[in-house]
This record gives C-alpha cells, sequence and structure tokens, in this order.
C-alpha cells in the first residue's frame, strides 16, 4: 500500500480511538418540538422556527435566481433550472397532459421538503439554544459557564463531565447549591429540523390531500368525483350486487383519510428516527462513525422528499382520471 | 413485570417484528426489478423510478411500526 493510504488509515483509526474518550452526554429525545418561546401570546417551537428559516432561504433563492435571467443559465440558476427541470419530467412522466397543472404543487412539496431536511443536518441545528430549568423530571445536563456581560453562555463540557449526576433530582432546590461556574438544567435548542416534529408532517399532508380533492372536483365536477365515494346508483336500481360499489366506495373514502396518516408518518418516521440516531450515534462513537451516518442521513432527506411529491403526482393523476375511462379501459 | 420494563420490551418488539414485513416486501419488489432490468435494460428508468415509488411505500409501514416504537420509549 501507499504511505499515504497507511497514514490515513491510522490517522482515522487514531480519530475512532481518542472519539471513545470523549463521546456527547446521552441526549435528550423528546418527540415533541420544544416551546422555544412565545410570540404574541403563541407558543413558537423550535421546528417553527427552522420552518421560517427554510422559506426565507426559499425566497432568497427565488429572488436572486429570477433576477436578471440568462438564456445560458450558470451558477445558482443553472442548479435551480436543474431540480425544476427533474420535477418537470417527473409530471409529464407520471402525468402526461395534465403536467403543468400538477407541476406547482409537486415542486413546491418537493423543494420545501427537501430543504428541510437537509438544513436540519447543518451545524447549529440542535446544538445551539437556550438552558432552562428542568420541569418535573432530572436536569440532563451540567454546563460550565461564561458571562459576556449581559448574556449568560453555557458551554456543554466534553464526555462524562456534562452529564448531571442522578442524585440532583432527589434533592430539594433549597439544598442543592449550584456548584461553582456551573449550571444544570436541561437543553432547548434554538433550531430543529422542520419535519422531525408530526405537526410540520401532517400539516403538509393535509394540504396535499386537500389540493388532491381539489384538483379531481375542478376536473370531473362534484358529482361525478363524489360517485367515487359514494356509489350507490347500483343498490337503489334494486340490483343486490349493487352492495359491492357502496361497500368499495366507503372503502376509497376511507383510503382518502388513510393517506393523510401515510403523508405525515412517513415523513415524520424517516426524519425523526434520522434524527434520535444522528444523536444517538455520537454517544457512541463521537469521532468518524457520525460521518457514515450523515451521508445517510442526506440520502433518506433527500427520497423521503422526492417519494412524498411523487405519490402527491401519483394520487393526483389517480383523482383526475374520469371513473369511466378506467372502467372502460378495464372491459 | 414493572410498566417500564414491559414498555421497553414493547418498543423492541414493536420495531422487531414491525421490520419484518417490510424486510420481506423491499426484498420481493428489488428482486423483481433486477429481474425486470435484466430481461430489458433498455427500461431502465421507468423501473428504477417506479421500483423505488413502490420501496417507499412498503417502507411507510415499518416507519409505522418505528413511530410506535419512538412513542412507547419517549412518551
Amino acid at each position: 500500500m501507499k504511505p499515504k493510504t497507511i497514514v490515513i488509515l491510522v490517522g482515522i483509526l487514531v480519530l475512532l480511538v481518542v472519539g471513545i474518550q470523549y463521546p456527547t452526554p446521552k441526549p435528550e429525545i423528546s418527540l415533541k418540538a420544544e416551546t422555544v418561546g412565545l410570540v404574541m401570546g403563541f407558543p413558537v417551537s423550535n421546528a417553527l422556527i427552522a420552518t421560517w428559516i427554510t422559506m426565507a432561504v426559499l425566497l432568497f433563492i427565488a429572488w436572486r435566481v429570477t433576477r436578471r435571467m440568462s438564456d445560458v443559465p450558470s451558477g445558482l440558476q443553472n442548479l435551480m433550472e436543474f431540480f425544476l427541470e427533474f420535477v418537470l419530467n417527473l409530471c409529464e412522466n407520471v402525468a402526461g397532459k395534465n403536467a403543468r397543472r400538477f407541476f406547482p404543487m409537486v415542486a413546491t412539496i418537493f423543494l420545501f421538503v427537501v430543504l428541510n431536511n437537509w438544513m436540519g443536518l447543518l451545524p447549529g441545528y440542535g446544538t445551539i439554544g437556550l438552558v432552562k430549568e428542568p420541569a418535573g423530571h432530572a436536569a440532563s445536563y451540567v454546563f460550565d459557564t461564561a458571562d459576556l456581560g449581559a448574556l449568560k453562555v453555557g458551554i456543554m463540557p466534553p464526555g462524562k463531565a456534562a452529564e448531571a449526576a442522578e442524585h440532583e433530582a432527589t434533592d430539594t432546590h433549597a439544598q442543592s447549591a449550584p456548584m461553582e461556574g456551573k449550571i444544570t438544567g436541561s437543553f432547548v435548542p434554538f433550531f430543529r429540523g422542520a419535519s422531525t416534529t408530526l405537526t410540520t408532517t401532517i400539516a403538509l399532508a393535509l394540504v396535499v390531500v386537500t389540493l388532491i380533492e381539489y384538483f379531481g372536483i375542478s376536473t370531473l365536477g362534484f358529482f361525478p368525483y363524489a360517485s367515487r365515494f359514494v356509489n350507490f346508483r347500483r343498490l337503489l336500481k334494486g340490483q343486490p350486487m349493487g352492495a359491492i360499489d357502496a361497500l368499495v366506495g366507503v372503502l376509497e373514502a376511507v383510503s382518502e383519510g388513510a393517506r393523510i396518516i401515510s403523508f405525515g408518518f412517513r415523513l415524520f418516521g424517516n426524519m425523526f428516527a434520522g434524527e434520535v440516531l444522528l444523536l444517538i450515534i455520537p454517544f457512541l462513537f463521537a469521532w468518524v462513525v457520525p460521518l457514515l451516518f450523515y451521508g445517510l442521513e442526506v440520502f433518506v432527506g433527500g427520497i423521503q422528499a422526492l417519494v412524498f411529491s411523487l405519490l402527491a403526482l401519483v394520487f393526483a393523476t389517480m383523482a383526475v382520471a374520469s371513473h369511466s375511462e378506467a372502467h372502460e379501459a378495464q372491459h | 413485570m414493572e410498566a417500564d420494563a414491559i414498555k421497553l420490551l414493547a418498543a423492541g418488539l414493536a420495531i422487531g417484528l414491525g421490520a419484518i414485513g417490510p424486510g420481506i416486501g423491499i426484498g420481493l419488489l428489488g428482486a423483481g426489478a433486477m429481474e425486470a432490468l435484466g430481461r430489458n435494460p433498455e427500461a431502465a428508468p421507468t423501473i428504477q423510478s417506479n421500483m423505488i415509488l413502490g420501496i417507499a411505500l412498503a417502507e411507510a409501514i415499518a416507519i409505522y411500526a418505528l413511530v410506535m416504537a419512538l412513542i412507547l420509549k419517549f412518551v
């Protein structure tokens, strides 16, 4: 082997071994996005702040790219044209003649979700935040404090020093005197990947399902579209086999509702599990190994955005395909 | 057994058993796609995109199981 290869391998081994000495402290994982503060009386969570940041970034990119558009694109315009052409090809492959109609929905969902997922991996998301008084359960972390005038900054020391001792939970407030230059508390990050909370993903799912119903109704008309779900025609004519039609209609309606759950939980499950993974792996091996999982998270974030928008496109195409066409194709 | 012990056991069982079905399903999808690619390499983009769609739908079931396990563990 070349000496350069040997040096690199030895370096990685050294990093691995040293990293075991300095793991991150045991992570504090909460299913719910933690509240950071109040804005005009409404609680604002860290995932909401991340959503705002994603929106700002998207709007900035949109403004910047369309400012002085050139026929031969370069730089950021080229990158955005690549993404949009990719989504347009997808739409044309799946929806055919309805591609331009569904394109805004699909492209928005894709860009928004992929940016949400990828920005959740940036440094700062989940690492910068507030130290709050623990409410109820024991404090999780011990911070070294630094005073910068009006601002008190807590810095988490590496390794085991950051874990709060178990017995502090049983001490009463008056008895547990704070150590010199250290505070204990639980950590609330300012930013958290926006798709890691069920709120964002179910909201997106509701919007998408509503849009799909709107596309169906506006293309086919209200009663033809509703006849897919409420199909009592054969039953009312006296044919007992019409009961099957009615049952199938009810099943279709239930499956439309189940789509909300499926959309929301697919994205939430993937992203939240990814975040838990990224919190726990550095707790086990601090250095080198988390890189592999970051790569996995980048991949999964992109795939989940693609799948969300692709499924929205497919369901929209199915919704506007008129019932009689599908029937005639079958017989 | 105490409630906490059962919760931990339930979380492990939830994701463990819940991943069997989707695992088999995704394997079958991959096998079908590989065979189709072998028969018709020119249709690769179509096969690939449909396979990704199918895998994402099958994986969603595993994700439901994972979410149940996470709820059991952290709530």
